[in-house]
C-alpha cells in the first residue's frame, strides 16, 4: 500500500524550546499505528504538528501526505485532504449548534452545499451508530459538555467529516465506561473503510485492547525511542515506560 | 459606637502629629506671579526654571476645575499658603537635625527603618528636604539619590533635569499640574546608572505640618537600560482644621530592560486634599510596578499612570483604597499602550465604611500600533455598611484587533458565614471582620516590605476599630 | 465639547475623564418634522390608545432627547395589555420615506399579565436622514413584557433607540436587541427597578461593519430591594465600525438584596475598528452583589486552530464567529416568524 503520512526527521518547537528532536514515522494507508510514551514526551506535539497548529514551529524536517509536502500548509488545508485530529481539550463555542457546525464543516470540506434534509438523516444516522442522544446535534458546539460529552462529539466529527486519517490524542484518558464504547465504536466504524489510517496517541492502552494495531512507536523525550508491532503494545502494558526511560 | 472613639483616637495618635512652627517662614496665601518670583529667588532657580514656574502660574489661572469625580469646593485656594520653609538647611548627620523634626520622624519610624534596610533616607518636612542621606555603597554604584533642587545645581545633573523635569505631567496636564509647575519645592531626584541592580529599597517620607499649608514635592526618577529600583514614598501628616493641599508630581522614566517599583502607603490626615500625579513612561522591555496603600486624606484624586512606549514595555498596578468616615477617595490607574507586544495588569481591592465613598476609575487605552497587547484588570469593592459608597468606572478604548483585553469587576460585604466561622473559632466580630477585610487586602499588603505590611495591616486594624454598629 | 447645534444623550450618570470622548454622544439639536407610526399588528387582548402628552419618564437617552422630542411634538402610541396575550404585538417601523421622523410608543401590561412585542426599525440601505423612537415599557405588579427590537438602517442613517422602563412589585422585563447595521445608531435604555423582586434582563447583539457606529447606554436604577438585572452585549466590528458601551449598574440605598450583573464580548475582526467600553457600577447598599466582566479582543488562537482542523477557511471562521454571536442572542427570540426574517437580514445559511 502507498504511504499516507510521512514524517521525516521532523523538528518542532514551541517559543524557541526544542521539543521534537528529528522524529520520523511512516503510516500507509490502512494501517492502525499507535504512538505512546509518557507524559511529556512530545506525543501531543506531534499531533499538532500534524495538524499544523501554528504554535508549534517546524524548525526542519518535513510531512508529506498522500504524496504531498503539506508542511507549509494551514490546518484548515490540511483537514481538506484528509487530516482529522481529535482534541483532548476541544473548543467551547457558544451560539453555534454542533449540528450547523457540522454543515458549515462539510460544505467547506466538499466546496458545495448540502441539502438540509440528506445533512439530518445522515448526522441522524451517524449519531444512533454511537448510541448519542439526538439532542446534541442541537447543542452549542462543546458549551457545557462534559468531557466524555466531548469526546462523544469528536468522534460524531471524526465519522461526519470521514478523513483519511484520523489522529485520536488521548482520546481514551478519563474516560467513562460509555465514552469508551462510544469512541471504540466509532473507531471500529472509521476502520471499515479499508483506506483508513489511525494515529492513536495514548499513554495507556486501555482503548487498544479491541483493536488490531499494525505498527507501534515509543516517543520518549522528543525522540522516537523504539517501533514495532502490536507486540511492543504488550510489552508496554506489562513492563512500561521504564526500560525506555534508562536509555534517555 | 461612642465608647469605642477614645480607642480609636488613642491608636490614631501614632500616625497624628503637630509641632509649632515658630521657626518657619511663610509666604501670604494665594498665588501671583510676586510671590512665584520670590520662590524662585529664595530657590537660586536658574531662569529656565523660574520662568517655568511664571508660565505654569499662567496656565494654572487659565485652567479651569475639575468637573467630575468628588467635590473639591471645601478647598479654598486663597487660603493655600503655598511655601513653608523650615530654617534648617540639609543635613547630612543625624545629629544636626532639630529635635522637634527628628522627634516626628523617631515616631514614625524613620532612624529605625534606616538601619535596618534603607539605602538613604530623603525625608520631607514642610517644604524643604531637611534631612538627606545616601548610603556609601549606593553612591559607590553610581547611583544619585538627592533632592531635586541641589541636583539642579549640579552641572553633572543640570541638563538631565532640564530635559526631563515635567515633561511626562506638562503643566498643561490638568489645574494642578499646573499649580505644581508654578510652586513645586522639595522632593527627589533618583538617577541609577546602565546596568545597576539596587538590592535596597530606597524610602521617602513626605510630612506636612504647617497650618493651611500645601505641599508640593517633586519625584524625578530616571532608570537607565537594564537597572532595578525599588523606591518607597510613605506619608502621614497630622489633622488641621483649615483645609489643607497636595499636589504632588512623580515622574518616572523606566530605561529599556529596567524595572522600577513603586510601593506607597499613604495616610495622610483627614483633612487633606490629595491631587496628586504620578505618571510613568516605560521603553522597550522595561517594566513599572506600582503598589499603592490609599487609607487617609478627606479627598483624593490619584491616578498613577503608565505609558507603554517601547516594545515589551509592562505595568502592573497593584492598589488598595480604604475609604472612612468623612472620606471620599477618588482612585485607580491609567495605563496607555502605545506600543507592540505590550502588557499591563490592574489589580484593585477598595473598601468603603462609616459614610466613606471609595471610587474606582480607570483607563485603558490600547493604540492602533499596540500589536500583541493584553492588559487584564480586576477590581473588587467591599461594602462594610449602608452608609458608604463605592463606585466602579473603569474605560477602555481598545483600537486594535491584536489585543486582548480582559476586564472584570466585583462588589459585595463581607459573607456572614465567613464572619460566623471565625466567630465559632473564637474570634470576636470586630475582629473577625478585621481579619477578613486584612485578607481582603493582602493583594497589596503581599507586594510590600515585611515593615510596611505591618504597618498597614496596623491602619486597617484602626479603620476597623468600632465597625460593629 | 458643547455645541450649539447639538444636544448630548446617552450620557454616563457618573462622568468620567473628558479627554476619553466616552462620557455622551452627541446628536443635532434640530427638531424631528414627521411623526412615523409603525404599521401594527395588535393581538387580541391588547388595546391601543393615544394620550395626549406624554407622561415625563426617564430613559437611557436623557432629558434633552426627551426635550427635544417634546420640542418636536411627537406623538405617542399606547398598547395596553389588560389581560395575558398568547401572538405577539409585531410593530413595524420603515423609515425609507421619512427623512426627519419621530415617535413615541408605550407599551403597558396591566397586573400578572404577559406580553411579547417585537419591532423592527428598518430602511433600504440607500435611505437617508435620521429618526427618533423613544419606547416605554411599563411593567405593573407581577407583569411581564418581552420586547424584542431588530435594528437595521442604512449606512446614511442615523437611527435613535431610546427606552425607558418602570416596574413594579415582581415585574420582569426582557429586552432582546439587536442591531444589524446602520451609520449612526443610539441605543439608550433606562430600567427603574423600583418593585420589590423587579428584574431587567438586556440582551444585545450587533453587527457592525464600514464606518457604522454604535453607542448603548444602558442604565439599571435599584430601589427595590431583591431587584435584580442581567445585562449581556456581544458583538463584532469589522472594517472602520466603532462600538461604545456604556452600562451602569446602580444601586441605592435601601436596595438590599439587590443583584446586578453586565458582561460583554467583543470580537474585533479589523484592525481598524474602535471599541469603547464603560461598564460602571455604582454602590450605596451594603447588601448587593454586583460584578462586570468584559473580554475584547480577536478570536483566541486555540478556537481559530480547532476550527481550522476541521477545514474551515479564516475566512469562514470569521462569518461564523459573527454569526454564533447573533445566534446566542436569538436564542432569547422565542418568536419563529421573528427569527426567520432576522436570518433572512443576516444572509443565514443554517436551516432553510
Amino acid at each position: 500500500m502507498a504511504h499516507l503520512l510521512e514524517i521525516k526527521d521532523l523538528h518542532v518547537s514551541v517559543e524557541e524550546k526544542e521539543l521534537l528532536h528529528g522524529v520520523s514515522l511512516d503510516v500507509k494507508a490502512g494501517e492502525t499505528h499507535v504512538l505512546m510514551g509518557p507524559n511529556g514526551a512530545g506525543k501531543s506535539t506531534l499531533g499538532y504538528s500534524v495538524m499544523g497548529s501554528p504554535r508549534y514551529a517546524v524548525t526542519s524536517g518535513s510531512i508529506v501526505f498522500d504524496g504531498e509536502d503539506i508542511t507549509a500548509l494551514s490546518a484548515d488545508k490540511r483537514a481538506k485532504k484528509g487530516i482529522f485530529l481529535s482534541f483532548q481539550a476541544p473548543v467551547e463555542i457558544p451560539g453555534i449548534t454542533l449540528s450547523s457546525f457540522l454543515r458549515s464543516a462539510l460544505e467547506q470540506q466538499t466546496g458545495q452545499r448540502i441539502k438540509l434534509w440528506d445533512f439530518k438523516k445522515r448526522l441522524r444516522e451517524t449519531m444512533a451508530l454511537l448510541q448519542m442522544d439526538e439532542s446534541y446535534a442541537e447543542r452549542e458546539l462543546n458549551v457545557g459538555f462534559s468531557g466524555g460529552e466531548k469526546k462523544k462529539a469528536e468522534i460524531l466529527q471524526l465519522l461526519m467529516l470521514r478523513p483519511k486519517l484520523a489522529i485520536l490524542d488521548e482520546t481514551d484518558s478519563g474516560l467513562d465506561v460509555d465514552a469508551v464504547r462510544t469512541v471504540s465504536q466509532g473507531i471500529h466504524e472509521f476502520q471499515k473503510n479499508p483506506e483508513n489510517s489511525l494515529l492513536i496517541i495514548t499513554h495507556n492502552t486501555r482503548l487498544l485492547a479491541s483493536l488490531s494495531v499494525d505498527k507501534a512507536h515509543v516517543l520518549v523525550g522528543g525522540r522516537i525511542a523504539a517501533q514495532g508491532g502490536a507486540e511492543l503494545v504488550d510489552e508496554i502494558n506489562a513492563a512500561g515506560f521504564e526500560k525506555y526511560l534508562t536509555v534517555e | 459606637m461612642k465608647e469605642k472613639t477614645q480607642v480609636e483616637h488613642l491608636n490614631e495618635s501614632l500616625y497624628d502629629f503637630r509641632f509649632d512652627e515658630d521657626d518657619a517662614d511663610r509666604f501670604e496665601s494665594g498665588i501671583t506671579p510676586q510671590i512665584i518670583r520670590e520662590i524662585a529667588e529664595e530657590k537660586g532657580d536658574p531662569d529656565w526654571m523660574r520662568d517655568f514656574r511664571l508660565k505654569s502660574l499662567e496656565i494654572y489661572n487659565k485652567t479651569p476645575m475639575v468637573d467630575w469625580g468628588p467635590s473639591i469646593e471645601g478647598l479654598d485656594m486663597s487660603q493655600i499658603v503655598t511655601y513653608i520653609r523650615p530654617k534648617t538647611r540639609m543635613r547630612t548627620d543625624w545629629n544636626e537635625v532639630p529635635d522637634d523634626i527628628k522627634s516626628t520622624f523617631e515616631r514614625l519610624g524613620i532612624p529605625q527603618a534606616e538601619r535596618e534596610s534603607l539605602a538613604g533616607v530623603g525625608a520631607q518636612y514642610d517644604s524643604e528636604l531637611v534631612y538627606h542621606n545616601v548610603r556609601r555603597e549606593v553612591a559607590e554604584q553610581g547611583v544619585v539619590y538627592t533632592d531635586l533642587e541641589s541636583a539642579m545645581h549640579d552641572e553633572r545633573w543640570a541638563d538631565i533635569i532640564r530635559t526631563h523635569f515635567m515633561k511626562l505631567v506638562p503643566p498643561t496636564d490638568h489645574k494642578f499640574a499646573a499649580l505644581h509647575g508654578a510652586v513645586w519645592s522639595g522632593g527627589s531626584f533618583v538617577y541609577v546608572p546602565k546596568g545597576v541592580h539596587l538590592d535596597i529599597p530606597l524610602q521617602s517620607y513626605f510630612r506636612l505640618n504647617a497650618k493651611g499649608a500645601g505641599q508640593f514635592e517633586h519625584t524625578l526618577i530616571i532608570l537607565e537600560e537594564g537597572s532595578y529600583l525599588h523606591f518607597i514614598e510613605g506619608c502621614s501628616a497630622p489633622k488641621y482644621f483649615v483645609a489643607s493641599l497636595h499636589a504632588g508630581c512623580v515622574e518616572l522614566y523606566v530605561g529599556k530592560n529596567a524595572t522600577l517599583r513603586y510601593s506607597t502607603v499613604e495616610n495622610w490626615s483627614k483633612n487633606m486634599y490629595n491631587l496628586n500625579t504620578k505618571r510613568a513612561i516605560v521603553e522597550e522591555g522595561g517594566k513599572v510596578e506600582w503598589v499603592s496603600g490609599s487609607f487617609g486624606s478627606h479627598v483624593s484624586y490619584l491616578y498613577p499612570m503608565s505609558i507603554l512606549h517601547g516594545r515589551g514595555a509592562r505595568a502592573e498596578f497593584t492598589g488598595i483604597t480604604f475609604a472612612g468616615e468623612g472620606q471620599n477617595l477618588d482612585t485607580g490607574a491609567k495605563i496607555v499602550h502605545a506600543a507592540p507586544d505590550t502588557s499591563s495588569y490592574v489589580n484593585t481591592r477598595s473598601i468603603s465604611k462609616s459614610g466613606g465613598i471609595s471610587t474606582f476609575r480607570s483607563a485603558v487605552q490600547i493604540n492602533e500600533n499596540a500589536h500583541g497587547s493584553k492588559c487584564s484588570v480586576s477590581c473588587e469593592s467591599l461594602m462594610l455598611d449602608s452608609q458608604s459608597r463605592s463606585d466602579t468606572i473603569p474605560a477602555m478604548d481598545i483600537r486594535t484587533n491584536r489585543a486582548d483585553v480582559g476586564h472584570e469587576a466585583k462588589i459585595g460585604r463581607i459573607s456572614d458565614e465567613a464572619v460566623f466561622y471565625l466567630m465559632a473559632r473564637g474570634l470576636s466580630e470586630e475582629d473577625a471582620k478585621a481579619l477578613i477585610v486584612r485578607g481582603f487586602a493582602d493583594n497589596v499588603s503581599k507586594e510590600l516590605p515585611l515593615e510596611y505590611a505591618v504597618e498597614m495591616n496596623n491602619l486597617i486594624g484602626i479603620e476597623m476599630k468600632g465597625s460593629i454598629g | 465639547m458643547e455645541h450649539n447645534n447639538a444636544i448630548q444623550i446617552n450620557l454616563l450618570a457618573s462622568p468620567t475623564w473628558r479627554h476619553l470622548k466616552m462620557n455622551y454622544a452627541e446628536i443635532a439639536r434640530e427638531e424631528y418634522t414627521e411623526t412615523l407610526t409603525p404599521s401594527a399588528v395588535i393581538p387580541t387582548g391588547m388595546t391601543v390608545s393615544e394620550p395626549h402628552g406624554a407622561a415625563p419618564f426617564r430613559t437611557g437617552g436623557g432629558e434633552e432627547l426627551s426635550a427635544l422630542l417634546d420640542r418636536s411634538g411627537v406623538s405617542e402610541t399606547v398598547f395596553t395589555a389588560s389581560e395575558s396575550v398568547n401572538e405577539p404585538l409585531r410593530l413595524d417601523y420603515d423609515f425609507t420615506d421619512g427623512t426627519n421622523a419621530a415617535h413615541r410608543v408605550g407599551i403597558a401590561a396591566a397586573p400578572h399579565t404577559a406580553v411579547t412585542a417585537v419591532a423592527f426599525y428598518t430602511a433600504a440601505h440607500d435611505a437617508q436622514g435620521r429618526a427618533a423612537i423613544q419606547t416605554r415599557l411599563d411593567a405593573a405588579e407581577g407583569a411581564k413584557i418581552h420586547f424584542i427590537q431588530v435594528i437595521r438602517v442604512g449606512a446614511d442613517f442615523a437611527l435613535v433607540n431610546d427606552i425607558g422602563t418602570t416596574q413594579a412589585e415582581g415585574a420582569q422585563v426582557e429586552l432582546t436587541q439587536l442591531y444589524l447595521g446602520g451609520g449612526q445608531v443610539y441605543g439608550g435604555a433606562f430600567a427603574e427597578l423600583a418593585g420589590y423582586r423587579s428584574h431587567f434582563q438586556n440582551d444585545i447583539g450587533y453587527l457592525l461593519k464600514g464606518s457604522e457606529s454604535l453607542d448603548i447606554n444602558i442604565h439599571t436604577s435599584h430601589s427595590g430591594q431583591k431587584s435584580a438585572c442581567d445585562i449581556t452585549a456581544k458583538g463584532v466590528l469589522s472594517d472602520r465600525s466603532r462600538k461604545v458601551f456604556r452600562g451602569t449598574i446602580d444601586f441605592l440605598r435601601g436596595a438590599a438584596g439587590a443583584k446586578g450583573a453586565e458582561n460583554e464580548e467583543v470580537l474585533l475582526m479589523s484592525e481598524h475598528a474602535v471599541n469603547q467600553t464603560l461598564p460602571v457600577i455604582l454602590c450605596a447598599e451594603e447588601d448587593v452583589e454586583g460584578s462586570h466582566g468584559a473580554s475584547i479582543g480577536r478570536l483566541d488562537e486555540d478556537t481559530v486552530f480547532y476550527l481550522m482542523s476541521r477545514g474551515l477557511s479564516r475566512e469562514s471562521i470569521d462569518k461564523l464567529m459573527a454569526r454564533a454571536k447573533i445566534e446566542t442572542v436569538m436564542r432569547h427570540i422565542p418568536d419563529q416568524p421573528t427569527l426567520d426574517r432576522i436570518t433572512g437580514m443576516i444572509g443565514g445559511n443554517a436551516d432553510e
